[in-house]
């Protein structure tokens, strides 16, 4: 008993070196693409860039961590990214003489009303009604789908005020040489909105009973946790994130596209997978996500420098994916 | 003295079964209280109804001397009632302190209060004196089973618990564990915490507890102070009942060596186990659950793998790497729990049948043989008089006892000639118990050679030709069918070292 805790620990480079695999591969992959392109990677605003380009993978992962943490998975995150954009776009056209700081409620408030209901759905489905979580999100994605063509009239929404990209694309801290700012105000609004679900999962009571009713929902109802509601909870929050997702999307490219989004869900669990949380629940956390989101954005990135074709990109994230699954395997089996 | 608490008069029913019948125990601060009786005697049921997990048919649960009714295991919870259960009851990817506190967590404001639920965790390790082993910020998962439910204790201890019930805590401990554990006993117990043991190893009720009580079949048979009784009285007590007459045993005659295992070993779960069978035999496995009997069967079929040890087969040795080479070597096995590893439940009951034998009765190209599969299966359902519509019917829909005609029309239909059987007659009723008796003494007339393990004392005594009792995974004794009671089985199966 005592020899065996003396050995566990005991500090060894090889096990920091698995448990922080994705920070190595992301260094690697930044040096990597740092020689690859000539320095050009390592340019300010190819850095900028590359934190918009996080964005709103960032936001799907934060929310679907929650779920994944719970031992479920939600693959309606595209859908209903889409499906808010293609509401709070359709407000913001009726509203020609929309003012920046205006457009903020336009994007939060249908986020949150459409966030709250795909949630709740989902949520109910799962917890109440038992079904299993990938089929319900797979309904949830199906359905909002159609409602986004539905309520587009099947196009993308046209004449939207141009101010309305001003979260989505607008910039800070204007100077000569770059008049269009420095710092993405949708950098710091996902910031924001990240810091406040990873604090959430990592400090409060509720954040707790995510992570013990994940690793063991019976456990947790025996120790009195309402595990029905922390399930219905986890959900409500990944697709109120995915929807706050979509808004900024459609802030960012001033538009409202039906098709918006379409595929993210996968990009949104490989990111978290990569962060080290786990498909079998009970691990993980919402930093450790964004290191995932990262190493995607860094490998689209650099790719894009180097010229690569867009579609080996997909083969590289694929592999890296298998990898990170592995690795997760290779964890769980030492611990038995 | 006053109980602290008490079951009065306890009944519980479930459709077509009465669990306990009743029941009176009183638990007193300060004081462990063995509860004692075989599988299936009522313990669990009594621990369901104390924890509020289940309500009684009739009876009242009294808290100091007043009535009460638990709304369900939070309130029992709360009114200072924990349970340590058999499976240990702890979120693996939690730490240690997170544990303790799981359901009511420190807070303060709204974030959690990580720095004060740790300190009070290590207070409370430094009380059990573990805090050199275990530390509030150990993962749980990374913690040994025992360390894991020295973690329970602590959550028990929080909590103030005024009635402590542990279900079998010691089944999965080694020696050194089980002294620390009952140092922990011992501690709860000076401060004055009521302690329902149950255990059916003797030397440990001996040692730990201070008064025992006796359920058999669901009924009240004794409660004494342990100061007052004697090994021999207790087993005695336990199983004291007649063997029912539905046994089916005809005499066979022994043939020739069909399967020797020589020194199987396998980590923890059982330790240098070996015996023989016989052509024409049944040969009994007896113990309690958990004594590594099905642990065992499941290596010798080639479904787990040993450290150490051979198996023989018809005297050559043989290295099985999984069932697919059992079963090439004419071993069949009928599974402990039907439901999920005996039968494809949903599907019917010929595809059931042949499942095993399908690779031996190919056509060209792979394709299955239709032909074959619907004569065969239906030869099958009638010699073992399968009660069923056709051979068609799915077999989720059939009774217990038809569904384990077809296993073993499964095994008999892929030519075994040795069966090994874990619990054959659980949950099937008492015809259906006798027919499948019935089968089997035809199948080892005809040559085959049974291992069969079982709980069930009577079924062992009434069935078997020769019995092996192991404990603790390993091989206790050897009866003979003229040698073996009930007390010698329970005797050897309580044999801890």
């Amino acid at each position: 008993m005592a020899e065996k805790n003396v050995q566990s620990k005991g500090f060894s480079a090889k096990d920091f070196l698995v448990k922080n695999m994705v920070v190595v591969i992301l260094v690697a992959l930044i040096l990597g693409f740092g020689l690859g392109t000539a320095g050009k990677f390592f340019q300010a605003n190819n850095l900028i860039n590359l934190t918009t380009q996080m964005a709103i993978n960032a936001m799907l992962s934060a929310g679907l961590t929650y779920v994944i943490i719970l031992g479920g998975i939600d693959i309606s995150v595209g859908s209903v990214a889409a499906l808010a954009g293609v509401i709070s776009t359709l407000i913001a056209v009726q509203i020609p003489g929309l003012s920046k700081l205006g457009s903020i409620p336009i994007l939060i408030i249908p986020a949150l009303v459409v966030g709250v209901i795909c949630g709740s759905f989902n949520g109910f489905m799962i917890s109440r009604m038992n079904v299993v979580p990938m089929i319900a999100t797979l309904a949830m994605q199906t359905i909002g789908r159609g409602l986004c063509f539905i309520f587009s009239g099947g196009t993308a929404v046209s004449g939207i005020p141009k101010t309305y990209g001003f979260v989505g694309a607008g910039r800070w801290l204007a100077t000569e040489g770059n008049p269009n700012g420095w710092i993405p105000n949708i950098t710091i609004f996902v910031i924001i909105m990240v810091a406040a679900v990873h604090i959430l999962l990592s400090k409060t009571v509720f954040g707790r009973h995510v992570y013990a009713t994940g690793s063991n929902q019976q456990v947790a109802h025996l120790a009195g946790v309402n595990t029905k509601n922390v399930v219905f909870l986890g959900h409500v929050i990944c697709s109120v994130m995915a929807a706050m997702a979509g808004v900024l999307n459609a802030s960012k490219l001033n538009s409202g596209q039906p098709a918006a989004c379409d595929g993210y869900e996968m990009y949104a669990i490989a990111a978290t997978v990569l962060g080290g949380t786990s498909l079998t629940g009970g691990s993980g956390s919402v930093a450790r996500a964004m290191i995932g989101c990262a190493v995607i954005a860094v490998i689209n990135n650099g790719m894009n420098l180097m010229h690569i074709d867009s579609y080996w990109q997909k083969v590289v994230i694929g592999a890296i994916i298998l990898f990170a699954v592995i690795l997760d395997m290779a964890q769980k089996k030492k611990r038995v | 003295m006053q109980p602290c608490l008490q079951a009065v008069h306890i009944t519980k029913v479930f459709p077509g079964v009465r669990a306990l019948s009743d029941v009176s125990v009183d638990f007193y601060p300060g004081e462990v209280h063995a509860l004692m009786g075989e599988n299936g005697a009522g313990k669990s049921t009594l621990i369901k109804i104390l924890s509020g997990v289940y309500t009684p048919t009739e009876g009242d649960i009294l808290l100091d001397g007043q009535k009460i009714e638990f709304k369900g295991p939070r309130d029992a919870m709360d009114r200072g009632i924990s349970v340590i259960h058999q499976e240990l009851s702890i979120a693996k990817d939690l730490t240690v302190a997170e544990n303790i506190f799981l359901g009511e967590e420190k807070t303060s404001g709204m974030f959690l209060d990580n720095r004060s639920m740790n300190a009070r965790a290590l207070e409370l390790l430094k009380q059990m004196k573990m805090d050199a082993i275990i530390k509030p910020t150990d993962v749980a998962g990374e913690l040994t089973a025992a360390q894991q439910q020295m973690v329970e204790i602590a959550r028990v201890i929080n909590k103030n618990a005024r009635v402590v019930i542990m279900d079998e805590p010691t089944s999965s401990l080694s020696e050194h564990e089980i002294d620390a554990l009952f140092e922990q006993i011992r501690i709860l117990r000076s401060k004055g915490v009521a302690i329902a043991y149950i255990s059916h190893r003797m030397k440990e009720i001996f040692e730990i507890c201070d008064r025992s009580t006796v359920l058999r079949d669901g009924c009240f048979v004794r409660t004494d102070l342990i100061k007052d009784i004697t090994e021999h009285d207790l087993v005695a007590s336990m199983v004291g009942r007649e063997i029912d007459d539905y046994f089916v045993h005809t005499e066979h005659t022994r043939g020739e060596e069909t399967l020797r295992v020589e020194g199987l070993t396998h980590g923890k779960q059982f330790k240098n186990v070996s015996f023989t069978a016989y052509k024409g035999e049944i040969l009994g496995i007896a113990g309690l659950v958990g004594a590594g009997r099905t642990e065992t069967m499941e290596t010798i079929f080639g479904a787990r793998h040993a450290d150490s040890g051979k198996v023989f087969v018809n005297g050559k040795e043989v290295h099985f790497k999984s069932p697919k080479d059992a079963i090439a070597h004419k071993i069949g096995m009928v599974t402990e729990d039907r439901r999920t590893t005996g039968l494809m439940l949903k599907a019917m009951i010929k595809d059931n049948e042949v499942l095993p034998s399908l690779i031996y009765h190919m056509k060209s190209m792979g394709f299955a043989d239709q032909k074959w599969i619907d004569t065969v299966s239906k030869e099958y359902v009638g010699k073992l008089r399968v009660k069923t519509p056709s051979v068609e019917t799915i077999i989720g829909n059939l009774s217990g006892g038809n569904q384990q005609k077809v296993v073993l029309a499964k095994w008999l239909i892929a030519e075994s000639q040795i069966l090994i059987l874990d619990e054959p007659t659980r949950g099937i009723d008492v015809n259906a118990k006798s027919e499948f008796y019935t089968l089997m003494n035809d199948f080892v007339d005809q040559g085959g050679t049974i291992v069969m393990v079982s709980s069930e004392l009577p079924e062992v005594l009434g069935v078997s030709d020769r019995i092996i009792v192991m404990c603790e995974g390993r091989v206790t004794g050897e009866l003979s069918r003229e040698e073996a009671t009930e007390q010698k089985i329970m005797y050897l199966a309580s044999q801890v070292d």
